[in-house]
């Protein structure tokens, strides 16, 4: 037999040996490594952005953070905070680089800082509807989904209503109106007494515009809750809807009896906070988040009252206005999955509701809403509109050039620049030239 | 001593050695005869050139493109063509925007040259505080805008500082909300741009000022020439080129002035001091309409350059007519 065939079977035995030997060791490490994942737990860092928070207190995302690195010690959450002007185009240009943070706070609809719906469609929200805690999600976030799909997970729910003093409206022996003939009447009392009845900051749209969507609360919405979603199908027109028309003749009203401050129309917010801390404003159209931090810096007692106009009683706007969204092109889908279903949990929903001076819309429905946030004069209107369904804050689902017509218009009718047609013309204008 | 390079060089001009002439003259191999003015050395500024078309013109250019579209800043992009440009000039707002902005440019270039001018002549003399006082106007340039507009909106406020003022001097009656009131809340920018930048023109009339020889200015004082009459006809001339530096700047800056108009009066009230500047803000990054905001911009970058042209143009012309 020659040398080369007797070699030839020991080295193919000894080739097979050797493949076999590699393909143990492979399995045994795959197993092992199996097994490895299984029990190791997460750890790594994430970046989470955040508008930047006010003094010394900490963002509400920052909060989250705290308590949940508080329950993961080997995960670390890296705050972004970025300042409320810059949010939106920050986000957007890291996200459309390719790049950005894991998690970001978003916002309910189109027409905010970090739309959701917006991200979402132009791709830089992750579809976040295969989640396990998708179930817990109210059904009024709405402005979170795009059809089936998912883009945010909705984190607080901010309510638009007027904040008043409780001591200046004892003292000038009024009730918080109800009816535009009531309010009225509240700003002849508050003039008698040397006050005001409404601080208005003039130069900020975004303010302007919370007026008349109270306005139109209670001359559109309250009896149309679905106003919106008709003007989106073209059945209904700002320039032509009575309702509309009304709400702006209202303000018109408002100002001619002297409702707001003098030189109101070129005031910031800064003079807004002065006045109500300094008792010279009855009250406010705002968002309420903003009560305990005024009561405890201006030691007042405040509370709110809901919208009024020609229409009556109207109730309250509302929204989950802040969120949180997945990046998807995160590089660390699986903690930035933990983070999610941590806030999704009733831990972190209360941990965010606190930090954010909101109360969660399960308090709202069941009418717990914790003392010290100033919603006692609301709380019946919010727990029935959100029980019905029909809480909403409109602007969330227009665009933003809308709104802004909206606030510049009711700046422009205290001037005597513009007419209440004029106003809702444009509205419609920025509506059809600035549509998604 | 023989010059290096002359014609009776035996260097010849493509630098080749060539026999010495009977003169015995040692040739200097590889010297060229320089003729005319040197060539410009392009290699080296190449970089440089590049650096400044990729970070400046190039940005310019793609940004452009997108005034010709329509974009929310996600997504893709749509081709519109001019669309933007005849919403522009159908927009009140915008041509409100646009008209504010010449408004605000040219009332800023007049006040600011003359009264940096008068500065500069005033602190020109023989003062013993001049350098106090010239710091003291200069102050205000080194300033943050933004900081100081913040100061002024509490200075403006209608319980502020100034209608404090006017109502101890029994002027209730001129009291206003400044920044809310659509006749002043132009001007009143008008005021903080003033008080900011005086001082930078003045400085650099000073500068001018001290270039002029004083023989000159004696000369004609000697000769019997009022002081406005030397003013004119011999300091004025010799600072056309200060004038003419102050003039650009000053127009350029005013055209594009942001930061003071945001934190006065935000363009308000209802448009009333909106600049295109502000407008372009505006559209790009509250109404998330990048495309209208491109065009605004592509728009204002125009109206720069022919100002600016403009302005070159009559200084070539002035230039032309000085040396007939």
């Amino acid at each position: 037999m020659p040398i080369t065939n007797w070699v030839r079977p020991r080295r193919t035995l000894a080739i097979a040996a050797l493949a076999s030997a590699s393909l143990s060791v492979s399995l045994a490490a795959t197993d092992a490594n199996a097994s490895a994942k299984k029990s190791k737990p997460l750890s790594g860092t994430i970046t989470v952005a955040d508008l930047s928070s006010s003094g010394n207190n900490l963002s509400p995302l920052a909060a989250e953070a705290k308590a949940f690195m508080k329950k993961y010690p080997k995960i670390h959450v890296k705050m972004e905070e970025i300042p409320d002007a810059n949010y939106n185009a920050v986000v957007k240009t890291a996200l459309q680089g390719g790049g950005g943070p894991d998690l970001y706070r978003s916002s309910a609809g189109t027409g905010d800082n970090a739309a959701a719906q917006a991200f979402g469609r132009a791709g830089l929200a992750a579809n976040l509807a295969s989640e396990p805690w998708v179930s817990k999600i109210p059904p009024n976030a709405a402005g979170y989904y795009v059809g089936k799909k998912l883009y945010g997970l909705p984190m607080d729910f901010t309510t638009y209503a007027y904040i008043y003093n409780v001591a200046d409206l004892q003292k000038w022996g009024v009730k918080p109106p109800t009816t535009l003939s009531q309010a009225l009447a509240y700003c002849a009392a508050a003039k008698s007494h040397g006050g005001v009845g409404f601080a208005i900051a003039g130069a900020v749209p975004a303010n302007t515009g919370v007026y008349a969507m109270l306005l139109a609360q209670s001359d559109v919405y309250a009896k149309q809750p679905t106003w919106d979603s008709l003007r989106a199908h073209g059945k209904v027109r700002f320039a032509t809807s009575k309702g509309w028309n009304q709400a702006l003749n209202d303000f018109l009203k408002m100002n001619s009896a002297g409702c707001f401050e003098p030189g109101a129309s070129g005031a910031g917010f800064d003079q807004l906070t002065m006045l109500l801390g300094s008792q010279q404003a009855g009250a406010v159209g705002s968002p309420t988040f903003s009560i305990p931090t005024i009561e405890s810096a201006a030691h007042l007692t405040l509370n709110t009252f809901g919208a009024f106009g020609s229409g009556g009683y109207g109730g309250v706007l509302g929204n989950f206005g802040n969120g949180v969204s997945l990046n998807p092109h995160t590089k660390h889908p699986m903690l930035a999955q933990a983070f999610l279903g941590f806030l999704a949990a009733s831990e972190g929903q209360h941990v965010f509701a606190v930090s954010d001076d909101a109360p969660s819309f399960n308090q709202i429905k069941g009418g717990a809403i914790p003392s010290g946030l100033g919603l006692s004069g609301v709380a019946k209107s919010l727990k029935t509109q959100a029980l019905a369904g029909t809480i909403s804050w409109p602007p969330a689902s227009w665009n933003q050039a809308t709104y802004a017509a909206l606030g510049q218009g009711v700046t422009g009718l205290m001037t005597g620049q513009t007419t209440v047609s004029a106003v809702l013309k444009s509205m419609d204008q920025a509506w059809t030239n600035n549509g998604e | 001593m023989p010059a290096l390079l002359d014609s009776a060089s035996p260097v010849s001009a493509s630098g080749e050695g060539t026999r010495p002439p009977s003169g015995g003259r040692v040739p200097r191999l590889g010297l060229r005869r320089t003729q005319g003015p040197r060539r410009v050395p392009w290699l080296w500024i190449v970089p440089g050139l590049l650096v400044a078309v990729a970070i400046q013109f190039y940005p310019v250019i793609s940004g452009s493109y997108y005034a010709f579209t329509r974009w929310s800043g996600v997504g893709p992009s749509h081709w519109v063509g001019l669309h933007n440009f005849s919403l522009i000039f159908s927009d009140p707002q915008a041509l409100g925007s646009l008209e504010h902005t010449i408004e605000l440019g040219f009332a800023f270039v007049v006040i600011a040259n003359v009264l940096g001018l008068a500065l500069a002549v005033g602190l020109g003399r023989a003062l013993k505080t001049r350098n106090f006082i010239r710091a003291l106007f200069f102050a205000p340039v080194v300033l943050t805008p933004l900081a100081t507009s913040y100061i002024w909106a509490y200075i403006f406020q209608y319980t502020g500082p100034l209608n404090g003022f006017l109502s101890a001097l029994g002027l209730q009656s001129v009291e206003q909300a400044w920044l809310g009131s659509p006749t002043w809340a132009l001007w009143t920018i008008l005021v903080v741009l003033v008080w900011q930048n005086t001082g930078l023109s003045m400085v650099i009339y000073l500068a001018g000022l001290q270039a002029i020889p004083a023989e000159l200015d004696e000369a004609a004082a000697v000769d019997g020439a009022s002081s406005w009459y030397r003013f004119r006809r011999v300091t004025l001339p010799m600072l056309l080129p200060a004038i003419l530096i102050n003039l650009t700047l000053t127009m350029v800056y005013a055209l594009r002035v942001f930061d003071q108009i945001l934190a006065l009066t935000n363009g308000g009230p209802f448009g009333a001091s909106d600049t295109l500047a502000t407008e372009v803000w505006k559209q790009t990054f509250v109404n998330n309409n990048y495309g209208y905001g491109a065009a605004l911009a592509l728009l204002l970058t125009v109206l720069v350059l022919i100002i600016a042209g403009a302005q070159f143009g009559f200084v070539a012309w002035f230039n032309r007519r000085s040396a007939r």
